[in-house]
């Protein structure tokens, strides 16, 4: 970790701009062709809009661990979905330099009926990993995985914390430039859980910039050295992380 | 960017394109340089009569072809068996024959066109008056050909006079049903050359043009596709494995029901419809077989195309994936389900005795078109679909009624005559003639036709990933 002036001299990784992002709610939600040419001609369909951001800047300089705190519905998943790309904000602008490894909800890239192994190939994939890379990692991911001789078994015969455990391994086998995590660190057994924070803390400790999603401020204010709070799809207050701590736990 | 690996991406693809004109121009040559000519004929109305020995038959004819193959006479045998044999000779004005056939009688149609092939084509210059003369040896009244004239051509205009037939040198009322088969030489196997390699250069410029913008490092089609190539590699092989896996993941015979299938499509619809079409069509089960397997290339492409979006909608809500990958994969996945139904296609060819030409080779082009025509359909509708759920139900009487309008089952000619110009507008009916024409006919199809085929993948191919481009950012919010 850099000091603070250090810090600030660091390239810019992840970039926001003035986002907003509104999302538009017809007042029944149409989803079939037949529907939606009655209700045009009908002139029944009516739209309301619905901020969930508005007007969010901010910047994430190269091996900063950021914080995101607020409460629900205040737009964090948003923003982080905007940030990995998987939503397109309808305002401003968000640029992201280097490659984002998303640790949303993890394991959702399981096909249930194929087995550990090939399930590794195929979330590895779809988090962009190489082959070769996979093949060299292969054991790596299984032993930190601890799912042992079950490798071979299809995912359906899984326990959900067997599958979370595998996913997570996966997912932090790289060393991304861009680490995203939403509140994951609450996978598997107490056991496992101390091994993920130290996982979490190696990468952090290697220079990668990381995005940090929590409820728990107290994990907010061990971690990160600068926070964002959003309140109502707006920034309060973004800036060094005990200050932003204390006002968020003066409210 | 991998600028070796984008190197040898772009050199491996031109090397690609080369081989693949080199064989169509290798395999193709015949048709492209030739182009088959019938000569107008005139409708049959009345017979010249029995042609009995001793008399002779002639017909002047104005030619406008580079060979001639051979002549196709619609006779009549008076629905009888007749002996003896029937002597072609067609001869310049000034008398010098040119070629010569003689046939048994036994051996012409009754009152339908019959073909003889000449041993060796005449060869002659664009413009030319043929003269065609028939006699007979061994018919005797009871026991005769004869040949039908008529007064109107097929379009319904009158002949002129002097150019009836004459029977013992004097005119008779009518012109022989007679048509000459040949070639004639058109420009465009030069004209290939010229397309081939403009095309080739225009590419080139392109990716010249695109490498030199990519240097300076601004963004551009070709670097997404190469960053796409090389992220996203393992993830289309993984995905294509997977719909392939869990295909056959709970059926005992796996595999070989890709083989099954369309071979038992084809015996049902050989048995309901041998009867009714069997003998319009050259080799009816390997024609019904192309038909089943190209469809159903089709249908189960778009079909399972069209869902890929919504059926991944837990993943496209959580990890950012170019969308365009998953219709794409289906799509792939789909294509080695074909290929492997071709199997049954050519073992088929092989208990029918139906010979292997080298143009089964040109099939590479007509399913390459193929696969970009499935590709655009496949995002139009996955785009529409994502938006609305019924599209799929849509879609399920849409390949219904498509299916019908593409003749699989039946032969082209059941078609009206005047509505068939709009019945060849179906891109379907394109790549399944095309193939027909390839597997059974063992010649190249018509230039034409390969203009058709690439006229329709590539309209559907920019208006699919138009739509997709345009909509893809609003599918979240819809899924």
């Amino acid at each position: 970790m850099y000091t603070e002036s250090e810090q600030s001299n660091q390239p810019v990784m992840i970039e926001a701009k003035n986002v907003t992002m509104r999302y538009r709610m017809a007042n029944d939600k149409i989803n079939s062709l037949k529907e939606f040419v009655v209700k045009k001609i009908r002139k029944e369909i009516k739209y309301n809009y619905f901020d969930a951001l508005t007007n969010v800047s901010f910047e994430v300089r190269k091996g900063e661990v950021v914080g995101l705190i607020g409460r629900n519905g205040a737009g964090k998943s948003t923003i982080l979905k905007i940030i990995s790309g998987i939503l397109k904000p309808t305002e401003g602008s968000v640029s992201v330099y280097g490659n984002v490894a998303p640790m949303l909800e993890l394991g959702s890239g399981f096909d249930m009926d194929m087995n550990g192994h090939e399930n590794i190939f195929l979330n590895g994939a779809i988090l962009g990993y190489s082959e070769d890379f996979l093949k060299s990692k292969y054991d790596e991911i299984v032993d930190f995985s601890e799912i042992g001789q079950f490798i071979d078994v299809p995912l359906r015969n899984y326990s959900s914390g067997m599958i979370a455990r595998l996913a997570f391994s996966i997912a932090t086998v790289i060393k991304p430039e861009i680490l995203i995590v939403d509140e994951v660190l609450s996978v598997g057994d107490i056991e496992f859980q101390q091994k993920s924070f130290n996982r979490m803390m190696e990468l952090m400790s290697g220079g990668t910039t990381v995005l940090f999603v929590s409820h728990d401020i107290e994990q907010i204010r061990k971690m990160c050295s600068r926070t964002v709070w959003l309140d109502h799809g707006r920034l309060r207050l973004f800036g060094n992380t005990d200050e932003v701590c204390d006002a968020y736990e003066q409210m | 960017m991998d600028v070796k690996g984008a190197k040898k991406v772009l050199v491996r693809a031109f090397a690609i394109y080369w081989a693949l004109v080199l064989l169509i121009y290798a395999v193709a040559y015949p048709q492209f340089r030739y182009a088959e000519v019938n000569s107008k004929s005139v409708t049959p109305s009345s017979v010249i009569d029995e042609i009995t020995d001793g008399e002779v038959v002639t017909q002047e004819f104005e030619i406008r072809m580079n060979r001639i193959r051979g002549v196709s006479l619609f006779a009549g045998t008076y629905d009888r068996v007749n002996t003896g044999s029937m002597r072609i000779v067609l001869s310049n004005r000034e008398g010098t024959v040119l070629a010569e056939e003689t046939r048994d009688a036994a051996s012409f149609k009754n009152n339908a066109y019959t073909y003889i092939g000449l041993k060796s084509p005449i060869i002659c210059s664009e413009m030319e008056s043929i003269v065609l003369s028939i006699t007979t040896d061994g018919c005797t009244p009871g026991n005769a050909l004869t040949v039908y004239s008529g007064v109107e051509w097929a379009e319904g205009t009158p002949v002129e006079n002097e150019r009836y037939a004459s029977l013992n040198g004097s005119y008779t009322i009518g012109r022989l049903c007679i048509d000459m088969v040949g070639d004639l030489e058109r420009p465009f196997y030069i004209l290939y050359w010229v397309i081939v390699t403009g095309v080739f250069l225009l590419a080139l410029l392109l990716c010249l043009y695109w490498w030199s913008k990519a240097k300076k490092g601004m963004n551009n089609p070709l670097v997404a596709v190469f960053t796409l190539m090389t992220r996203y590699g393992l993830l289309f092989r993984q995905l294509v494995s997977r719909d392939f896996k869990t295909k056959y993941k709970r059926s005992s015979l796996g595999l070989v029901w890709s083989f099954l299938n369309p071979l038992l499509t084809m015996a049902v619809q050989y048995v309901v419809f041998s009867t009714l079409f069997k003998s319009d069509i050259k080799n009816f089960p390997v024609y019904l077989l192309t038909g089943i397997v190209f469809f159903s290339f089709f249908s189960e492409a778009v079909t399972l195309g069209m869902t890929s979006i919504t059926s991944n909608a837990s993943l496209i809500k959580k990890v950012y994936v170019p969308k365009y990958i998953y219709p794409f994969t289906r799509v792939i996945s789909s294509l080695i389900n074909f290929l492997l139904a071709l199997v049954p296609l050519f073992l088929v060819m092989l208990v029918t005795a139906s010979p292997f030409h080298l143009s089964l080779v040109l099939l590479l082009f007509d399913i390459l078109c193929f696969v970009g025509f499935i590709i655009g359909i496949s995002l139009l509708l996955t785009t529409a679909m994502t938006f609305f759920q019924d599209t799929q139900f849509l879609w399920n009487v849409i390949s219904m009624i498509w299916m019908y309008l593409t003749p699989l089952f039946y032969p082209e000619s059941i078609i009206p005559r005047q509505i068939i110009g709009v019945y060849r507008l179906n891109p379907l009916y394109q790549f399944i003639t095309f193939a027909r024409i390839c597997i059974i006919d063992g010649i190249s199809p018509e230039p034409v036709m390969y203009l058709n085929c690439i006229l329709s993948a590539s309209l559907f191919l920019v208006l699919g990933v138009w739509v997709f481009r345009k909509y893809q950012d609003r599918f979240i919010l819809y899924l």
